[in-house]
């Protein structure tokens, strides 16, 4: 659904985005991850036909953004990062005339905009002058217009930025619900938004693309090939706790500290089998009570943090 | 269209999206059908909409109503009773004058009429959403225009009640035979007030476009009213002054883009082809400017 190769945009000789290529299949949900002035907004201006690259090519639906804008334009709809808005139009008249700006038909206008304003909990706030909105409420309306000409591409710039923790949570839930009717990506720089909301995580650092993964497999590709980490709270002598898991079949490493009230903590490594079941069994039919057990991944934010702050190829 | 619309697809399915296309082929369109979307694509229709909006916004702005009042206000008072206080002979010479007092006021006025245009769809980041519109540069800017051409034809209307009053107690009447029909009408030189009133068509097309084009430049609305000020002065009075105290080639030059003498035929009931041309040269010229400033935003 969208292609991109060796996207390069530079800002007098500043490179802002460097070489980066990837693909969104249709339906997709893809989270752009980086730091603020990473090159997400720049990359997303660029697909959205805003300003044009100054290298590479990029597709969407099969038209090229830069020869075919119009047509791209048509499919993809944008919310940029500050949520812009009529202030002084109310709700319904800014998705008419986006709708009209945007070549929806007029008998289909109606139903689109009734689709828009429930499909994003404006119902009741359709006559609502805009600018007494509240921010949430905001966010919403800038989601409708991105959504009422039924585009193929949903491109959100950061779209829960500024937003409380429960209006956060309603955004994000709204996106997974596009997420099934459109292909979407959203650029954000709070981990957990990404991991709770997308299928598919690309991370820009500095302009380059660092990695390109699902979230799940960041982070396990990140542990650094050693495969399942396994932390276990034990009651029962630190000493003979570590011989008995030692002895597993699988474990390379177990490390043991002893905690208070007879108890400690047990780390081990084993990367090439699973070895929870085993674990479990040793210490139960070692007579130690088993308290606690989790096998640990790293999580996105340790992910990106290691991958945002390597050094930098010169 | 509507004849169109009335055919087979009554039944057609709301959201028209095709099912999984092979990806990376040029996607068939969702179906769009009847007239509306190849004349949506010659992009009138989004020129219409944006003038729409914006003459609308004249409406609701307290800007567009301050203003409005002022013009009014100043022309009537200062142009109109001013001389019917005084027990002279009213006339519409302050409106239709090319160096009267509507044209003088416009050159200050104008600029607010405009300033906010681009300027503020720039700063608040609207313009982003317009632009990622399927929404030329192009079809932004005449938008733009139209929309604070058509407000500025309803101020200036306003001074057509002056007209009828005028008509009303002008003392010279003389009888029309119209379809057999016999009227008392005034002896008004029309032909006079009708190149006055096209004179006047073409100020605001040219300083509206001129104001389009300032406020391109900028984000800060008072930024581009000074500059749109600057520009009418420039435009209206200072070339024409200048000319006279320069040396022919230059001085001819000035004399020629001095848009005041160019008015100055209308008034004189005279519409020649190269005045017309003249105005509307400057106008398309702001406009294909303020286009090109639109698109470099995407080189820088």
């Amino acid at each position: 659904m969208i292609e991109v190769k060796g996207l390069s945009k530079y800002y007098d000789d500043r490179p802002a985005v460097q070489d980066i290529t990837f693909s969104v299949p249709r339906g997709e949900v893809l989270g752009f991850l980086g730091p603020n002035g990473a090159g997400k907004s720049t990359t997303m201006r660029i697909l959205t036909g805003f300003i044009s690259a100054s290298a590479g090519t990029a597709s969407i639906a099969g038209y090229d953004v830069f020869q075919n804008s119009l047509e791209v334009r048509r499919r993809v709809g944008y919310l940029p990062e500050t949520t812009p808005l009529y202030n002084e139009m109310r709700v319904v008249d800014y998705l008419e005339m986006m709708c009209r700006l945007r070549g929806v038909a007029p008998r289909r206008r109606a139903a689109r905009i009734e689709y828009a304003t429930e499909a994003c909990g404006l119902t009741a706030r359709r006559r609502d002058i805009i600018g007494r909105l509240s921010k949430g409420l905001r966010q919403r309306v800038g989601l409708a217009q991105a959504v009422v000409h039924d585009p193929e591409v949903l491109i959100l710039d950061e779209p829960t930025a500024g937003l409380d923790p429960g209006q956060t949570r309603e955004t994000r839930d709204l996106i997974v619900e596009l997420g099934k009717q459109h292909t979407v990506i959203l650029s954000s720089h709070i981990l957990p938004e990404v991991s709770a909301t997308c299928e598919r995580v690309i991370i820009i650092n500095q302009g380059r693309l660092v990695a390109d993964d699902t979230p799940q497999n960041l982070s396990r590709s990140l542990s650094g090939g050693r495969g399942a980490e396994i932390e276990m709270t034990v009651r029962g002598d630190p000493e003979r706790v570590r011989q008995r898991v030692r002895a597993v079949k699988g474990v390379t490493v177990a490390e043991v500290s002893p905690l208070t009230d007879g108890e400690c903590r047990v780390r081990i490594e084993a990367p090439d089998r699973d070895a929870r079941e085993d674990l479990a069994k040793a210490i139960v039919t070692g007579r130690f009570g088993l308290l606690e057990m989790r096998s640990r991944t790293l999580s996105l934010e340790e992910v990106f943090l290691q991958l945002t702050t390597e050094e930098q190829p010169a | 269209m509507a004849v169109k619309s009335r055919e087979p697809q009554v039944l057609e399915p709301l959201p028209e999206r095709e099912p999984d296309a092979q990806a990376g082929q040029a996607g068939p369109q969702p179906e769009r059908s009847g007239l509306y979307d190849p004349l949506w694509r010659t992009g009138l229709f989004n020129v219409g909409t944006i003038a729409r909006r914006e003459l609308a916004s004249y409406f609701v702005s307290p800007l567009g109503w301050v203003v409005g009042a002022l013009l009014v206000f100043l022309v009537s008072l200062l142009g109109y009773w001013g001389s019917v206080i005084a027990q002279q002979q009213a006339s519409l010479d302050s409106v239709l004058n090319a160096r009267g007092l509507l044209a003088f006021l416009m050159v200050f006025l104008m600029p607010l009429y405009t300033m906010r245009l681009l300027a503020e769809e720039r700063r608040s980041g609207t313009l982003e959403i317009l632009l990622t519109s399927p929404v030329r540069d192009w079809e932004l800017v005449i938008g733009k225009w139209l929309g604070t051409f058509l407000y500025y034809l309803v101020t200036v209307a306003f001074t057509l009640v002056y007209l009828v009053l005028l008509m009303r107690f002008y003392p010279n009447q003389a009888p029309v035979h119209i379809l057999g029909l016999s009227l008392n009408v005034p002896t008004l030189d029309y032909g006079t007030l009708l190149s006055g009133y096209a004179g006047l068509v073409l100020l605001g097309a040219t300083f509206a476009a001129i104001g389009v084009f300032t406020s391109s430049l900028t984000q800060n609305q008072i930024i581009a009213a000074i500059a749109g000020i600057g520009i009418l002065l420039g435009f209206w009075f200072a070339f024409g002054l200048v000319a006279n105290f320069v040396q022919p080639p230059v001085g001819d030059f000035l004399g020629y883009v001095d848009g005041s003498a160019r008015l100055d035929a209308f008034s004189r009931g005279q519409v020649q082809l190269k005045d017309v041309v003249f105005f509307l040269t400057v106008t398309t010229g702001a406009l294909f400017l303020t286009t090109r400033i639109l698109e470099s935003r995407k080189w820088r």
